[in-house]
């Protein structure tokens, strides 16, 4: 832990290090001048960060119970973005407003997501099938799913690129101190926190949470207990789904829809997780603000593809000295300590 | 409809440098899936390194052809070493995201305007396949064969070199495996724990064959390059990774032609659906401005893998169970529960 630690210190100066190079470089500027940026930079990697984690709680979930990574989350998210858009400023669509066209396509992607758990990895595991084909099955699904994102898009925006939503487009920043908010920024902040609180109350005193962190721990133990472990399979992919589709819609509201965004925030919630412990929920919140910030101020001083070196460096650096991740046990963990073998009314 | 036409497009495209190309790529998924236990998800990145290397050494350095080939190939096996040291020790889902996110970000820092001078950023880079083309010993002209029209004698002369490096590959690739080394590394495959009690460093292992994946793969990146004669970084998504996983799946993962016929058979699907499409669209059935052509190819290739792992996974030549047959060495236990 201290050698990690360490290395993420090194991460962090090396960054300050590349700030203060680039502030030397502009005569008569000083360090003091960059601090507006760099509170700006921080602050637009929390809200990155915390909509990042919306999504990624939810693929630490589906592999705290299944030991599967969902390559499909990062499509998942982009189609809750997607459906949203359609409903919300499609021309041939009922152009509702953001908030209920927001909650159908979250409706929706949580639909899809149990409906994938029923057909596909429902299946997969009844064949006993190894982790190889499980994950080759679990990329050609996103794969398939980004072409049909991507097919729909071209049939929405035949122009491609990047596009917002009708509503919250455009606003004026206010200042709070050195910072420029908007609204809808500081809206978006707070119903991400409200979300990722929802879950770990969900997991740590409802009973489906509790059926999640068992069936996470050991699902014999869990199923000899009288739980139904398909059903809480299918619990886990209806608020995986769910959740993706909300991380989506938020990343839409503050960064605009494109048919690649599926991708996007593929490459930034599976370092995430794995910064932060496949399958520990903090843990995924941790990972997710780290990238998020690691993202957002490196791309203070470089472009936006570059930044996401800086993020696969630590992801890389993690790997090597703590693969398991921050905040994991090493038998891979879940929020809360792990539920006893008891006995519950079988449902 | 036209099925005459069609048939000789799906033809022509599946004994085409294409699907040679695809065939190098899907022999290097098979070194990874079929032989060693790995899952690569980024082949594309490997392919990217071979072009992109051979690319940049030909147009920025001046350098020679041979030296371009030996750089996209270097690269790649650095790449395969910096992937694979972090993550081959731990389950195999590590690896998938690593290859992943790494080929990704690589794909998005050569087309990055920081790269601009090095690799042509956006635009890519071309007009370093003359040298490969000045080999040529085919007189020039058109040729068929029968009553296929195989094309110019440029075009032949990149099939016949396509094709033979396919050829190449199975060779070596069949003569490696048989090895006494080869076969402890598909000894490894199936059992990890086993292999490692008789003393066996199957980290070294997997590594070497994660290299020599990797390296095919790039092989098949600079064939794709010089038959294109430039390189974007458009070319590399991660769609290339999942035609050549669809080729190796469909062909039969494990078996040594299993990617050479997968590549064959996907290419003849794939341009035959394409070609279908065009005539309905020139007569007017269907509205194709409305559909870009690649994401209509990445659409039946995926849902084509889709099918094939749920349903049959084992393809056309490939033994019943031989995917299900890894488990992961090191806890937790990662067999799909």
């Amino acid at each position: 832990m201290v050698r990690l630690g360490v290395a993420v210190l090194v991460c962090w100066l090396g960054l300050a290090g590349m700030a203060v190079a680039e502030t030397g470089a502009d005569a008569g500027s000083g360090l003091a001048s960059e601090l507006p940026r760099i509170m700006r930079g921080l602050i637009d990697g929390i809200r990155l960060g915390l909509l990042v984690a919306v999504a990624a709680v939810g693929l630490t979930l589906i592999f705290a119970t299944s030991r599967l990574v969902s390559f499909a989350h990062g499509e998942l998210a982009a189609l809750g973005a997607l459906l949203a858009f359609f409903l919300n400023t499609g021309v041939l669509g009922p152009q509702l407003h953001l908030i209920p066209a927001a909650v159908i396509a979250i409706f929706a992607a949580a639909v899809l997501g149990t409906a994938l758990e029923l057909g596909v990895w429902r299946r997969l595991r009844a064949y006993g099938s190894g982790p190889l084909r499980v994950h080759a099955t679990a990329i050609a699904l996103a794969m398939f799913l980004h072409s049909i994102l991507g097919l729909a898009w071209f049939r929405l925006m035949p122009g491609g690129a990047l596009a917002p939503f009708h509503d919250y487009a455009v606003q004026r920043p206010l200042l709070l101190g050195p910072i420029r908010v908007t609204p809808r920024d500081l809206v978006v902040i707070s119903l991400a926190s409200l979300a990722l609180a929802g879950v770990l109350v969900i997991l740590r005193h409802s009973r489906v949470g509790k059926m999640m962190r068992a069936v996470a721990d050991s699902p014999d133990l869990a199923a000899s207990s009288g739980i139904s472990v398909q059903a809480v399979h299918a619990h886990v992919w209806l608020l995986g789904g769910g959740l993706a589709a909300l991380g989506g819609v938020f990343l839409g509201v503050t960064d605009g829809i494109s048919a690649v965004m599926g991708l996007r925030v593929l490459a930034l919630i599976l370092p995430a997780v794995i910064v932060g412990g496949l399958g520990s929920v903090p843990g995924a919140i941790v990972g997710s603000l780290m990238v998020g910030t690691v993202a957002e101020v490196s791309a203070l001083w470089v472009s936006a593809d570059l930044a996401l070196v800086a993020v696969l460096v630590v992801m890389a650096v993690v790997l090597q000295l703590r693969p398991q991740g921050l905040l994991a046990r090493s038998g891979g963990a879940t929020a809360g300590p792990p539920v006893r073998a008891m006995r519950m009314k079988a449902r | 409809m036209d099925a005459g036409s069609i048939l000789l497009d799906a033809l022509d495209a599946a004994l085409g440098p294409q699907a040679a190309v695809y065939a190098l790529a899907a022999i290097g998924l098979n070194v990874h899936l079929g032989y060693a236990g790995l899952l690569n998800l980024g082949q594309a990145g490997f392919m990217l390194l071979g072009g992109y290397g051979l690319a940049v050494t030909v147009v920025l350095l001046s350098g020679p052809l041979w030296l371009g080939v030996l750089v996209g190939l270097g690269l790649a096996a650095a790449f395969a070493v910096g992937v694979g040291t972090p993550t081959l020790r731990l389950p195999a889902a590590y690896l998938a995201v690593v290859t992943l996110v790494g080929a990704e970000v690589l794909r998005r820092v050569i087309g990055s305007r920081a790269a601009l001078a090095l690799t042509g950023g956006v635009h890519g880079l071309d007009g370093f396949a003359e040298a490969f083309y000045d080999l040529n010993p085919i007189p020039p002209g058109d040729y068929g064969l029968w009553f296929l029209a195989v094309g110019s004698h440029r075009r032949v002369w990149v099939l016949l070199v396509g094709w033979a490096l396919v050829v190449f590959a199975l060779l070596l690739v069949r003569a490696l495996m048989r090895s006494p080394r080869g076969r402890t590394l598909t000894a490894l495959r199936q059992d990890d724990v086993a292999a490692q009690s008789l003393g066996k460093n199957t980290f070294a292992y997997k590594l070497v064959g994660l290299v020599l994946g990797g390296v095919i793969g790039a092989a098949a990146g600079i064939l794709l390059a010089i038959d294109q004669q430039a390189v974007h970084p458009v070319t590399y998504l991660p769609t290339a990774t999942l035609l050549a996983y669809t080729a190796l799946i469909l062909g039969g993962v494990g078996r040594l032609m299993g990617p050479a016929l997968g590549a064959v058979v996907l290419w003849f699907t794939l341009t035959a659906v394409d070609t279908a499409l065009n005539h309905l669209g020139t007569a007017g059935t269907i509205d194709l401005t409305q559909i870009p052509p690649w994401h209509v190819q990445s659409a039946v290739a995926s849902l084509a893998l889709l099918v094939l792992l749920l349903y049959r996974p084992h393809g056309l030549l490939g033994t019943p169970g031989h995917i299900d047959e890894t488990t992961d060495p090191s806890p937790p236990s990662a067999n799909v529960r």
